[in-house]
């Protein structure tokens, strides 16, 4: 080709007009180069995410399709429990509150059941809050005990214990008061137990 | 227990998560509309913010308003 | 806004105008008001003491996150079921959709954190694997994926339908998550606002909590307007930018 043909060509490709429609097969083979890394990494987002909720599912199904054990549910359940560990859930009897050592003492009560149990680590500050409802996680030991209901051959043996906090709220006056009491709370239980109530802020 | 320095440091994870993305999707779409020749017109930009420094404003990322 | 008038189409382009500017200088004022209220004038609780201030933040950001994700679920069956009718193609659906998205996981995000803070001072710990975390890690994740989807690139209408569906399958566990505390037995109170009793918090603290969520929507309503100008801001370099990669693709052919 001499120069001159070169020369002619030159004009000629600028005049090509710039909003010629594109053929769609070119202008999609641009679009894909363009998106590849983009979508690579966001892909590798997607997947960590479907991973993630996988896990989390199966951590749920491991552990909280029966989160807790009520008082009396865990009492009725001693023999098939054994020492398997669970989560117990109740409400702590203020007057039964006292250190031991290193442990903590004290009895829950649910559904007209009372527990003994002894903590092994610190409980956390609204412990102190009389009837706060607890998450105590741990197994039954055989020792013999007594508790307001009684004698008892079990205690729970808890080395983790999670406030379970309610949903009322009320301004602090100053007072030194205990969550509120369902008024059903205690309804059908031994007079020994009903009778607790009065040491409400002690 | 401190309660007070957790929960400050909600209020402050909380407060400044909001600021960072309201910053973040301003300064986005100044940067766009900078790129394309829209977007930021001389009636709602402040004079000393039309331009490509204006990201270098001390006061920018407490202002995000535009 | 009277100079940009004769600007015309741009100045819909922009993410600033007199309306939004309002809100946004309102919404920050009653975030101040807010902290305010939340941190120094509301009283300490009767048994919680100050760690109640918590809840003035994870409560609104939850209700944000939940009325997000339900916009975002309305705007995506809106696409799907209208959007090919419309004069924009559904683009206006999908850009809402996608704002309202992205604000709501900003918000369960900080849902997550400050429960994550306030369980640590009043339960004890950080985390339990219990129903009502669990199903919200759930959705938090699932929305993580929502916008993964929203962001990998593909034609554009593609990239809408995929999304839409994604936001319907996610908004499936909007209902769980909000009633697991009842199905399920969980460390996590049940809800503070209910219809079906009286409230369980009342006077200074319930004034509070609605003010700090009226706060929480102003903020959210701005984030969402000016993310909403910022996707289709977004679809527009997309468009030119592709152009000028035809043509450079094009320039570079010939000069081969």
């Amino acid at each position: 080709m001499s120069d001159h043909s070169d020369l002619d060509a030159g004009p000629e490709l600028d005049l090509r007009p710039r909003t010629e429609p594109v053929a769609p097969s070119e202008a999609e083979a641009i679009r894909r180069q363009l998106h590849r890394r983009r979508r690579r990494w966001w892909g590798l987002v997607a997947a960590l995410t479907v991973v993630a909720a996988g896990l989390i599912i199966v951590q749920f199904l491991r552990s909280s399709t029966l989160y807790f054990r009520n008082v009396d549910e865990a009492v009725a359940q001693r023999d098939s429990l054994g020492t398997r560990r669970f989560r117990l859930q109740g409400r702590v009897i203020p007057s039964s509150v006292e250190t031991v050592g290193d442990n903590v003492r004290f009895e829950v009560v649910y559904n007209c059941k009372v527990a003994a149990v002894t903590q092994t680590t610190d409980p956390p500050e609204l412990f102190d809050t009389p009837w706060i409802p607890v998450v105590l996680e741990g197994h039954w030991i055989s020792e013999n005990t007594s508790t307001v209901d009684g004698p008892d051959d079990h205690v729970f043996l808890s080395d983790r214990i999670l406030v379970k906090h309610t949903n009322e709220y009320s301004a602090d006056n100053g007072e030194r008061v205990g969550v509120t009491l369902p008024p059903d709370f205690f309804e059908g239980c031994d007079p020994a137990l009903s009778a607790l109530v009065d040491t409400n802020g002690s | 227990m401190d309660s007070w320095g957790t929960i400050l440091l909600g209020y402050g994870i909380t407060f400044g998560a909001i600021g960072v993305y309201a910053y973040s999707i301003l300064s986005r779409s100044r940067t766009i509309g900078h790129e394309l020749g829209i977007g930021v017109p001389e009636s709602s930009a402040r004079p000393h913010l039309a331009g490509p420094g204006d990201l270098d404003e001390p006061d920018s990322d407490r202002s995000p308003r535009r | 806004m009277s100079g940009a008038s004769d600007r015309g189409d741009s100045r819909h382009l922009m993410t600033s105008s007199v309306a939004t500017r309002v809100l946004g200088w309102v919404g920050l004022a009653s975030m101040a008001v807010m902290a305010l209220l939340g941190l120094v004038i509301s009283p300490r609780d009767r048994i919680q003491g100050e760690a109640v201030r918590l809840l003035y933040i994870h409560v609104p950001t939850i209700w944000v996150a939940y009325g997000s994700f339900i916009l975002t679920a309305v705007a995506s069956a809106l696409y799907l079921w209208r959007g090919s009718s419309r004069e924009d193609r559904g683009r206006h659906y999908d850009r809402l959709a996608g704002a309202a998205g992205e604000v709501a996981v900003l918000f369960l995000a900080l849902t997550l954190v400050t429960g994550m803070l306030w369980g640590r001072i009043t339960w004890g710990v950080f985390w339990q694997w219990d129903a009502r975390l669990t199903t919200t890690a759930l959705m938090f994740v699932s929305y993580l994926g929502y916008l993964a989807i929203r962001n990998m690139p593909a034609e554009i209408e593609a990239r809408s339908r995929r999304a839409a569906i994604a936001a319907l399958l996610a908004a499936v566990n909007i209902p769980i998550v909000h009633f697991s505390v009842e199905w399920w037995r969980t460390l996590h109170q049940k809800a503070s606002i209910r219809s079906d009793r009286n409230s369980e918090i009342t006077g200074d603290m319930f004034a509070t909590l609605m003010f700090s969520l009226l706060a929480f929507t102003l903020v959210a309503a701005w984030l969402m307007i000016h993310r909403y100008r910022l996707v289709r801001l977004e679809e527009i370099r997309e468009e030119e930018g592709l152009a000028l990669a035809v043509s450079a693709r094009r320039a570079e052919g010939v000069n081969a």
